[in-house]
């Protein structure tokens, strides 16, 4: 049960370049537009109808591209980037998803459960392999797949664990993670620069192992720092009861009664809660300690302004977006309380 | 969701020194949060394990990769050879510079692998942990012949350049141009 309330989120991405063509940072517009071209009717002509849809970056507007971002369909370097040539393409309706003419010509992607990667690694798969026979990819067998940046080659693969991790956050113990995970050639990175205590693991290398090796090491590395998270958080209550008591306490009155809450804040209330809930210290209706990821992403701000269409907000910027992000947060947890 | 952290740019602090003991190449980047203020510090990897020991609780430390190891000393490893051989090497195909590799991280084609090969090379300690051992491509599209000629041109071309046999490498390049547009128009 614990273990879960750690885990929040796997995820792969896979670049890919067109042998003879330029780098997208390095080629012209008129020959990227019809190198996308040429991509999107390829993937029509192989995949059932429908189950690719195409966008035009340009056309994506800023909430729209946060949005997806916060889904986890796109990577936050492509939202920010711009030129006529870059498109999204989505893979039913977000079981994957494709960036083309980002950093690299082709980047697929896609998010899962905790234990997801090797059915996200099987749709990438299968992507990539409908792409490669119709773009001759560059590829060279000492390099493998040739990327931009000479850090992704190879087999061009990057895997992704979410982890809900305050307590080591709290007590000053990610730096010594990050630096174990740095020998083995893993990193770790904040997401949301690190508010709520949410971090992502991931590999450095991609080359000189396999997309099998990369996704276990991972996996194995996750496991250890899931294991030092459960010891630290039950530690902290052993140790501390009143204060952690309090911490979450507080956290979940101000959840209940703010006005006004920015998504920061949000995100280190749902935390703090969440905790709480994992730890059966926090209860009532609707809590579910597994709901950590979907509570995070709801108070997001692309979320907030996307799903509350009614409330009439005009974007990201309304200065109104952080008080009906504190009605959610309110509604979410009404009927929570501290357990005695 | 993927973290902006997993798309740092090598070249933001390529080259960078440990921040305490001023010798070895910093690749950790640590944050320091202390209620709203936060700091950064670039340190080594052991020097970054001993800071570990001395946070007390209340200061909250983040650490990342603030480079690619990789990239970074292969990018060290280019200058030092830039000085011995007194010259910077640049891919003919795409125009990219050592110089612009190491100030963006990027190479603009594939054929930037040939032309920079020695400086990647150079950095691998342990060359066979080096090889590519992943997927391959199995499909052979149609076209396959012209590709592999654009590719051969573009070796080619590059050795022109290097041997200064400017006239050769222009009409190499002209019928390159030709059949790049072939090729990307499918």
């Amino acid at each position: 049960m614990m273990a879960d309330s750690v885990r929040l989120a796997s995820g792969l991405t896979i670049s890919r370049n067109e042998e003879v063509l330029p780098f997208p940072h390095a080629a012209s517009e008129d020959m990227l537009c019809t190198f996308r071209a040429r991509v999107e009717s390829a993937l029509s002509r192989h995949g059932a109808p429908g189950e690719w849809e195409f966008f035009d970056m340009d056309a994506i507007s800023s909430a729209q591209r946060a949005y997806l971002v916060e889904r986890g369909v796109m990577t936050p370097g492509f939202a920010k980037g711009v030129g006529r040539s870059r498109a999204f393409g989505l893979f039913q309706g977000g079981r994957a998803a494709l960036e083309i003419n980002g950093t690299d010509h082709l980047r697929m992607l896609g998010s899962g459960p905790p234990d997801g990667l090797s059915d996200v690694w099987a749709t990438l798969d299968h992507i990539d392999d409908t792409l490669e026979s119709e773009i001759a990819y560059a590829f060279d067998e000492r390099w493998g797949y040739l990327t931009a940046r000479a850090a992704d080659s190879g087999t061009g693969l990057r895997a992704f664990l979410t982890l809900h991790a305050p307590g080591l956050m709290i007590t000053g113990r990610l730096a010594a993670v990050a630096a174990s995970l740095a020998g083995e050639g893993l990193a770790l990175a904040p997401l949301w620069s690190g508010a709520g205590g949410v971090f992502q693991v991931f590999n450095r290398k991609a080359l000189g192992t396999s997309e099998g090796r990369i996704t276990e090491a991972v996996t194995a590395a996750t496991r250890d720092i899931v294991e030092q998270e459960r010891t630290v958080r039950k530690g902290l209550l052993r140790e501390n009861p009143v204060s952690v008591r309090d911490h979450i306490g507080r956290a979940l009155g101000v959840a209940q009664q703010a006005w006004s809450v920015s998504v920061a804040e949000a995100l280190t209330l749902v935390s703090s809660i969440q905790v709480g809930v994992s730890m059966d210290l926090v209860e009532g209706p609707g809590i579910d300690a597994g709901a950590t990821l979907s509570l995070m992403r709801r108070v997001q701000s692309a979320h907030v302004v996307v799903d509350g269409m009614g409330s009439g907000l005009g974007g990201l910027e309304d200065p109104r977006v952080d008080e009906v992000r504190a009605q959610l947060l309110r509604r979410i947890f009404a009927g929570a309380r501290v357990a005695q | 969701m993927f973290s902006e952290g997993s798309d740092w740019q090598a070249a933001a602090s390529g080259g960078r020194t440990c921040e305490s003991c001023g010798e070895e190449p910093a690749t950790i980047h640590v944050l320091h949060f202390d209620g709203s203020a936060v700091t950064h510090t670039h340190l080594c990897a052991s020097c970054a394990e001993e800071e570990a020991g001395h946070v007390d609780g209340a200061a909250l430390v983040v650490a990342l990769p603030s480079m690619l190891g990789t990239v970074a000393s292969a990018m060290i490893s280019a200058v030092s050879s830039e000085r011995e051989h007194g010259f910077a090497p640049i891919c003919a195909v795409c125009g990219t510079t050592l110089n612009d590799f190491r100030e963006n991280g990027l190479f603009g084609c594939a054929a930037c692998y040939q032309v920079f090969q020695s400086y990647l090379d150079e950095e691998l300690e342990d060359r066979t942990a080096g090889e590519h051992l992943g997927k391959v491509p199995t499909r052979t599209p149609g076209g396959q012949h012209q590709r592999r000629e654009v590719v051969r041109l573009q070796r080619m071309l590059s050795e022109l350049v290097e041997s200064e046999r400017f006239e050769e490498a222009a009409s190499v390049r002209d019928r390159l141009a030709e059949l790049e547009g072939q090729v990307s128009a499918g």
